[in-house]
């Protein structure tokens, strides 16, 4: 049972070409992970799902509706909920701040107690989130999302910059808060971040779908290499 | 332990608790003073009316609005013609006054909205202008450049043996502890959390689900509502008005300065910036043609040294006294740009 | 009624090539360094200020408002030191954020400043600067003053300097370059120094010929520039900001419509009537006629 289906998406910025006809079906219940070299279309994508930029052409369902992607705060009020690649809070508020305004449209506030605790954010509470340590600020920043309760969490790069411990943390939490029950798209240059967490993967190049199974078999395709993992190993190797 | 919500119903209380405590106090001291100190109590109470909720606006949704000059004589108008002309009492003008240019806020906020940042400011200058000219123009209800005259005074109950002054004053003051006591119930609703969120970051605000357009809505007609009733009491108390006092940049830019030099996102800064920027100058009887240079002067010092205004001075001096070692928030983060 | 028609454009087209004078300078400081000044105003009625000191002072009107001219970008420079350079240069505050709250509120204070300023030297009673030509041209289909004629000669002028400066020269590719991508040209080794101070110098020049010319017919008096300058932003949100050629189009347009609706309408909705213009395109293209749009990323 698909819980998202992404029907040939197309986005373009005037001659750029973001997405060139994505089509793409995310399960009920799994952790979906999303690879590609930068500039693939990654983010347009989350930003298309989650109503934030409007596709040229396409159209998403989401569980058993049609006639997506809808606005974004119709979206959001569907379930779908997403985080930014440059973390997003609000850096001027407290945390306790932010998560009163997560709380705000939450289906459910009082889950937030528990978010606090899962996301290390109980000694913070008061301090300005602008202040906060960077992977502190990461995990406010998938608190806001959790609390919302979403069916569909998209995730994009959460664990850029985080150092190997405070990865492994995130991977806990975003697989404590999947066996709750939300099915998670995660992009993420990470690989293997990526492909341990993944139950299905998908390479996306140039704005276009070039592979989609399990990991291991990702992790075979030449083509896969080619684009994206061989560029990366070069990349490390500099 | 920690409900990380911390319901802020123990906070609003001691709010309310202290704003009342205030409010006797000033109404006390205010029966001991003489007419032209209580004309300076009036007026301080009314202008703190103006930018108490007008911080709704500016300090806790960070929209930039040059309209309220307008909306302020909107209300006075409305509270001169339907007492004056329509021979309604004023407790009966005095809310229609205050919806009104609550509705007419909407109105503006709902064209305003449309646009952002430069755009929304420079929008609402001209509606501010064109509201201005509107008295002008329209001078067989409003008057023109001669003024409204005669307009009936708030009718005192019997059981208030003050004389008429001291009456205008502690309305005034009842009018700002209504306004303060709202403007705090407001800032700790859900909407409240809202426009904070949009002051921060708009484009996170609506990815958490915000409805956005309602949350900044209904900060602007707030602070209409309230610039309105405060006109109307100003009608009423003063008997004249005149467009002269509802310019774009008398009390339009007054607003804005009353505001940041007291403290931007507190309520209790607007008040300060009131006391010191409107009430100490008249009672001083240095009011002259300084003042505005003052404020011009001042609101440059705060803008650059102090974003967040005398108040957050004050908070970090008690701080300071009492020996906590909180470190107090950056203050060039506060003063990031309130829409992307 | 049509017989009026030349001779409302020929007045039109004088008017509003003061306002595009104006307007210019408004959208090169804007455009470039993105500062919403609303102190410009003052820019021109400092213009004429200056002018009428020096003439009552028995000066020529025209090396007046060439002292004008230079005293009132000394001025602009002083403007951009104290009130907008502290908050740019602040910490958290990057280019990008140039249209924020705070450098609104900071401009607003300038320019309160400068024109409590004036009334303290000069009043609030209004003045008018001596006229300094008065022949006239006749026309079979309109008549037009030497003044008027010598506006639009003016702003033809200033246009073509000001586009000389910015494509003929390395100082003008800096400025362009800055306004295209700040960050890439101080990348590139552009002193943002010397690109504010022409920048400001250009602009602030620009609004006092204009406030000097116009000083000429109408009236003078401290607020003078408040009206021009948010009709200046009027014109920048029909034109595009940052745009010169918008800007001169935009102030003619302007210019005409106001000259139309005083001629055919009634003239206390003048003024009004150019806002009613503001509110409809900004509820048509809320980013201006010709504004890009933005984008979230
Ligand atoms: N709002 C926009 N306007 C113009 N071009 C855009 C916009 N958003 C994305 N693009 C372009 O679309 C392409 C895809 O960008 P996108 O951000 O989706 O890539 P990505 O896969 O997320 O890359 P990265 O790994 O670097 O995050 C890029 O060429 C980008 O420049
Ligand atoms: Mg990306």
């Amino acid at each position: 049972m698909s819980l998202l289906r992404i029907n040939g998406v197309e986005a373009r910025f005037g001659g750029v070409v973001a997405l060139a006809g994505v089509t793409l079906d995310i399960p009920e219940g799994v952790i979906f992970g999303l690879i590609g070299p930068n500039g693939a279309g990654k983010t347009t994508l989350i930003n298309v799902v989650s109503g934030l930029v409007k596709p040229t052409a396409g159209s998403i369902t989401f569980g058993a509706e049609a006639g997506g992607p809808w606005p974004i705060a119709s979206a959001v009020s569907r379930g779908i909920v997403r985080t930014f690649q440059q973390t997003r809070a609000f850096l001027g508020l407290t945390v306790r701040e932010n998560l009163r305004i997560a709380a705000v449209s939450s289906p459910d506030p009082a889950c937030i107690e528990e978010l606090v605790d899962a996301c290390g954010l109980a000694p913070v509470l008061d301090r300005v989130a602008g202040d906060l340590p960077y992977a502190t600020l990461r995990h406010l920043g998938i608190a806001l999302a959790l609390a919302l309760k979403p069916r569909l969490l998209l995730l994009d790069e959460p664990a850029v910059g985080l150092a190997e411990e405070e990865v492994e943390r995130l991977g806990a939490l975003v697989r404590r808060w999947h066996a709750g029950g939300i099915t998670v798209l995660l992009v993420e240059h990470n690989v293997r971040f990526l492909m341990e967490m993944s139950d299905r993967v998908a390479v996306l190049d140039r704005g276009a779908v070039l592979f989609v199974g399990t990991p291991a078999e990702c992790q075979d395709r030449q083509e896969v290499i080619d684009v994206y993992l061989g560029r990366r190993q070069a990349d490390a190797a500099d | 332990m920690m409900d990380p919500l911390a319901s802020s119903r123990h906070g609003f209380i001691r709010t309310v608790a202290a704003a009342s405590a205030m409010l006797v106090a000033a109404c006390a001291v205010s029966l001991q003073l003489n007419d032209y100190y209580l004309y300076v109590v009036t007026i301080g109470a009314i202008f703190a009316v103006l930018a108490v909720s007008f911080d709704v606006l500016l300090g806790y949704t960070g929209y930039l609005s040059l309209a309220h000059g307008a909306l302020y004589g909107l209300g006075a108008y409305i509270c001169a013609v339907l007492t004056a002309r329509h021979g309604l009492p004023f407790w009966a003008a005095l809310p229609v006054a205050g919806l009104a240019t609550g509705a007419a806020g909407a109105l503006v906020a709902l064209l305003s909205f449309r646009t952002r940042g430069l755009y929304f400011a420079v929008l609402t200058l001209g509606i501010g202008l064109v509201g201005h000219q509107l008295f002008l123009v329209f001078d067989q209800v409003t008057g023109g450049v001669g003024g409204f005259v005669g307009i009936p005074g708030p009718e005192q109950p019997a059981w208030l043996p003050v004389s008429p002054v001291a009456y205008a004053a502690l309305l005034a003051l009842a009018l700002l502890w209504v306004t303060f006591v709202a403007a705090s119930l407001f800032v700790r609703s859900k909407l409240g959390a809202a426009c904070l969120a949009v002051r921060e970051d708009i484009t996170l605000a609506r990815a958490l689900g915000i409805r956005v357009a309602a949350a900044r809505l209904s900060a602007f007609a707030f602070s209409a509502t309230f610039a309105g009733l405060a006109g109307a009491l100003f009608a009423a108390i003063s008997s004249f008005i005149a467009p002269e006092s509802f310019t774009v940049l008398g009390t339009g830019f007054q607003l804005v300065a009353l505001v940041v030099v007291g403290g931007m996102g507190t309520l209790w800064g607007p008040v300060v910036g009131a006391i010191l920027l409107t009430a100490l100058p008249e009672a001083l009887r240095v009011a002259s043609t300084y003042s505005l240079l003052a404020y011009g002067v001042l609101l440059l010092v705060c803008v650059i040294f102090a974003p967040k205004g005398i108040a957050s001075l004050i908070s970090a001096a008690v701080r300071r006294f009492r020996g906590k070692s909180k470190p107090a928030p950056d203050p060039a983060r506060l003063r990031r740009e309130a829409t992307p | 009624m049509l017989e009026l028609l030349p001779q409302q454009l020929a007045n039109g087209l004088a008017l509003g090539s003061t306002y595009a004078l104006v307007a210019m300078g408004l959208t090169l400081i804007f455009g470039v360094l993105l500062i919403p000044n609303f102190a410009h105003g003052e820019f021109y009625m400092l213009g004429a200020f200056i002018t009428y000191a020096l003439v009552a002072s028995g000066l020529n009107f025209w090396l007046a408002m060439a002292a004008a001219v230079v005293l009132v970008t000394g001025i602009g420079w002083i403007v951009d030191r104290v009130v907008f350079q502290p908050i740019g240069s602040a910490p958290g505050h990057s280019a990008a954020q140039g249209s924020g709250l705070s450098m609104m509120i900071s401009a607003l204070a300038g320019s309160i400043i400068l024109q409590q300023v004036a009334t303290i030297i000069w009043g609030t009673e209004a003045r008018t600067i001596p006229a300094p030509m008065t022949g006239v041209i006749q026309t079979p289909y309109f008549t037009i003053t030497a003044l008027q004629l010598t506006v639009i000669g003016t702003l033809t002028a200033a246009w073509i300097a000001v586009w000389l400066v910015l494509h003929r020269s390395r100082l003008g590719l800096a400025i362009r370059a800055t306004s295209q991508n700040r960050d890439a040209a101080l990348l590139m080794g552009i002193s943002m120094t010397q690109v504010r101070l022409a920048t400001f110098g250009i602009g602030a020049a620009l609004g006092a010929v204009a406030g000097a010319l116009l000083g000429a017919t109408f009236p003078i008096y401290p607020s003078m520039g408040v009206t021009p300058v948010l009709k200046a932003f009027v014109v920048l949100v029909i034109g595009g900001i940052g745009s010169l050629p918008g800007a001169i189009a935009g102030g003619l347009v302007l210019g005409m419509v106001e000259v139309m609706v005083a001629g055919y309408g009634a003239s206390q909705f003048q003024d009004i009537g150019t806002f009613v213009i503001l509110v409809a395109v900004l509820l048509i293209r809320p980013q201006g006629l010709f504004g890009r749009a933005q984008v979230e990323r």
